[in-house]
């Protein structure tokens, strides 16, 4: 066996053997967490096929991971999003091991960042350094989210908003993605496509009898139900509206940046996603996210200075039912972002709400005060909205957009999903 | 248990004491060029991902389960394995009521009572007489067949569509993927000198357990791609040409994204390409696939409700698809 020796110029195996064998356990266990079905015995498998195919080749060793640990392929996504992290810190580690040279290695999303599997195509062989890959490491590994936003924003050229309780807004910089974990957006929205609706359709094989249908088709045979249809619930690509409050109250207390940057990611990344402001009043905004001419800092900059005198959430949803009836449709998810503080008249929000459970396809409900451990939906409009939503969320960072995503991908359409199920919380 | 019978049956294929752990060695020193190029040669389009699993399967000597849509080439892996390392395939094809005596071993019955008739064996070993429990007497069935078969290279054991045997016959397949071997209550424990190369296929009709899926490798079959489709319609049927090719490749994709009761494979697709093959030797005013998708959807799809669900419109669409393929292969063929 190979014993560590100070001379640097020799590698030390045995912590290099260490480090893989680490890196496997704790790739199992990130699965794991976020909800991939993986056997008790996968680390040896892991471990076997990663001694069959080496850890030179990217492509071979995803392809190896995968077959020895998955055994459904729905856990498939997981596994894209969280692989490569898991091969930044398992190369990252072999060259502490055998450079004997300081680097942070990157964490899996429940507390950091990690780039899309377009960035670390640029990795290199097992020799060569990235040197752009080692810097983004430098800068991001092994600290916490707070502490990586203000390295990022300290090398942002451009002037960015901080978290502010209070006060007004500054100049916004919606190009600041690094403060915004692009996998938890990635797999919110993937959730939310993909999510199985309250409706139907038809399906060859399925775990659910159509029987409306069986029987329709046997009138044809006289009443002799021949063939038993199957349905499963509809799949349709990501066209989404979002309602937000930009009311002082919950200006004061949403980190304005992350709201503009994950609007941004929805409407960039959805086929349509359509993005209305409102307070007293509502105001479609979709335009501004288009890159070429939009400005929604801007806009919610706008939304402050106008409006004022409290939000009628009722009156806006109502408002968004007349004047802009075909956005929200039968496939449509809707996302409401409200702190669900309401001054108009509760019979009017009983109405809207009705009609957007009954024509969406989902509802969420997005509050940044869900986030506090006591939290309790007892304000006036919040309580009387609840019972038409099909999941009331915190919205305070990328850790929150995760964790919905995983309560949506975990859970059937049949379970209650909400804040209360938010294991971290509670 | 007669120990002359044990020695008849092959000494080297009984238990004598713990399973070891030795690794098959055929397969270690196989690169993937080399499976690539054995896999090539049969005409299977293979791509990269499922090229490492099947290699990383051979090498460790697990079971590799495949699931996917019926007609994704699940089957097809385990023939063109077998008759690219040129040994033989043994398929079981699972249904509902296999039971181990159709799957392992059966006494054949008829000749054991003969024997007896006949005075030429007993039930047990007289006076140094035969048994009828012995391996003359004893009907190799698929599972057992693999674990005895000897060649260059281990054989092909093709378990197909494994979701339509019962669990009972799911839980008794647990022990021989584990260990490669069976007991057989009147000879002893039977092992395999080699592990042979072990396909499960699965149509996923219904869930696998966890115990069968723990002890395979695991790869899914996703609808192929455009390009991975007319790689292999072209290899497979090479009397069409490349733009007619690309037409039904480019109609196949665009009816695969509609909601049909049953989404069409890679064999719809190869049905649909010898079936345009056969039109054309019969009248020769056929010229595309467009020009007939419509009297032709009953090779494609197999459900009279998704014959059904195809309307004037979809039809128009399809027939759009095929011509922007068509113009497409075409500008890239002239440049």
């Amino acid at each position: 066996m190979v014993t560590a020796v100070s001379d640097k110029s020799v590698p030390d195996f045995r912590a290099a053997c260490t480090h893989v064998l680490s890196e496997l356990v704790l790739f199992t266990h990130s699965l794991r967490g976020e909800g991939a079905i993986v056997a008790s015995n996968a680390v040896i498998d892991m471990a076997l096929a990663t001694a069959e195919v080496g850890l030179n080749n990217r492509r071979q060793l995803r392809a190896a991971l995968k077959a020895a640990i998955l055994n459904r392929h729905t856990d498939d996504a997981v596994f894209e999003d969280l692989f490569p992290i898991f091969w930044t810190r398992l190369r990252t580690g072999l060259r502490i091991a055998t450079s004997g040279n300081d680097h942070s290695l990157p964490e899996y999303p429940s507390s950091a960042i990690a780039s899309s599997d377009d960035d670390w195509e640029q990795t290199s062989q097992w020799d060569g350094v990235d040197r752009s890959t080692e810097n983004r490491l430098s800068k991001r590994s092994g600290k916490s989210l707070q502490s990586s936003n203000e390295n990022a924003l300290r090398d942002s050229e451009k002037s960015t908003a901080s978290f502010n309780s209070v006060g007004r807004g500054g100049q916004i910089d919606v190009e600041t993605e690094s403060v915004i974990d692009t996998i938890a957006i990635n797999r919110f929205e993937r959730e939310i496509a993909n999510h199985s609706g309250r409706r139907w359709t038809r399906t060859g094989q399925g775990r659910h009898v159509a029987l409306r249908r069986a029987i329709r088709t046997s009138f044809e045979t006289g009443g002799i139900i021949t063939s038993i249809p199957h349905q499963q619930r509809k799949e349709t690509a990501l066209q989404c509206c979002v309602l937000v409050d930009v009311s002082q109250s919950m200006l004061d207390v949403l980190d304005r940046t992350f709201l503009l940057t994950f609007l941004d990611r929805l409407h960039s990344d959805a086929r349509s996603c359509r993005v209305f402001f409102f307070d007293t009043h509502i105001r479609e905004v979709t335009k501004s996210f288009d890159r070429s001419d939009g400005n929604p800092e801007g806009e919610l900059r706008n939304a402050e200075v106008e409006w004022g005198g409290g939000t009628r959430i009722g009156h806006a949803l109502l408002t968004l039912r007349s004047n802009f009836p075909t956005v929200v449709g039968r496939r449509t998810p809707v996302i409401v972002i409200s702190d669900g503080v309401d001054v108009g008249e509760l019979e009017k929000l009983k109405q809207g709400m009705s009609w957007l459970s009954r024509q969406s396809s989902l509802v969420l409900w997005l509050n940044p005060l869900a986030h506090a451990e006591e939290y309790a939906p007892t304000v006036q409009g919040m309580s009387t909205a609840l019972p038409y939503l099909d999941g009331l969320f915190a919205f305070t960072d990328t850790r929150d957009i995760a964790e919905i995503a995983r309560q949506l991908r975990q859970y059937p359409s049949d379970y209650s999903i909400d804040f209360q199920h938010d294991f971290r919380v509670r | 248990m007669c120990a002359c019978h044990l020695l008849t049956y092959s000494r080297n294929r009984i238990a004598s004491g713990a399973m070891s752990d030795d690794k098959v060695t055929t397969f270690t020193n196989l690169t993937e060029a080399d499976l690539r190029h054995r896999l090539e040669d049969q005409d299977y389009v293979v791509d990269e991902d499922l090229l490492t699993t099947v290699l990383l399967a051979l090498r460790m000597g697990k079971p590799l389960l495949v699931e996917g849509q019926p007609g994704s080439g699940k089957t097809e892996l385990g023939k063109v394995l077998a008759k690219g390392f040129d040994t033989e395939q043994i398929r079981l094809q699972c249904y509902e009521g296999l039971t181990t005596e159709n799957a392992l071993y059966e006494w054949n019955y008829t000749k054991q009572l003969l024997s007896i008739q006949s005075g030429e064996a007993t039930v047990t070993e007289v006076n140094g007489g035969s048994s009828v429990f012995s391996p003359e007497y004893l009907e190799e069935r698929p599972l057992l067949r693999a674990l005895t078969c000897e060649g260059k290279y281990p054989p092909v054991l093709l378990i197909d569509e494994v979701d339509r045997a019962d669990v009972e016959f799911e839980a008794f397949l647990l022990e021989l993927l584990s260990d490669f071997q069976v007991t057989i209550p009147e000879l002893g424990t039977v092992r395999a000198e080699e592990r042979p190369i072990v396909i499960i296929t699965s149509n996923r009709t219904r869930g696998l357990s966890d115990a069968l899926k723990r002890r395979c490798l695991y790869y899914h079959m996703e609808p192929p791609s455009f390009e991975k489709e007319f790689e292999i319609v072209r290899r497979k049927v090479p009397q069409l040409d490349a733009a007619i090719v690309a037409e039904v490749c480019a109609m196949a994709q665009e009816l695969r994204s509609e909601p049909l009761l049953k989404q069409p494979g890679i064999s719809e697709t190869l049905d649909w390409s010898r079936a345009l093959v056969e039109l054309r030797t019969i009248s020769d005013s056929v010229s595309s696939p467009k020009e007939n998708v419509g009297c032709m959807l009953g090779a494609f799809l197999k459900e009279i409700e998704d014959i059904q669900y195809v309307e004037d419109e979809l039809l128009d669409r399809l027939r759009m698809v095929a011509e922007e393929a068509s113009r497409d292969f075409n500008g890239d063929s002239s440049e």
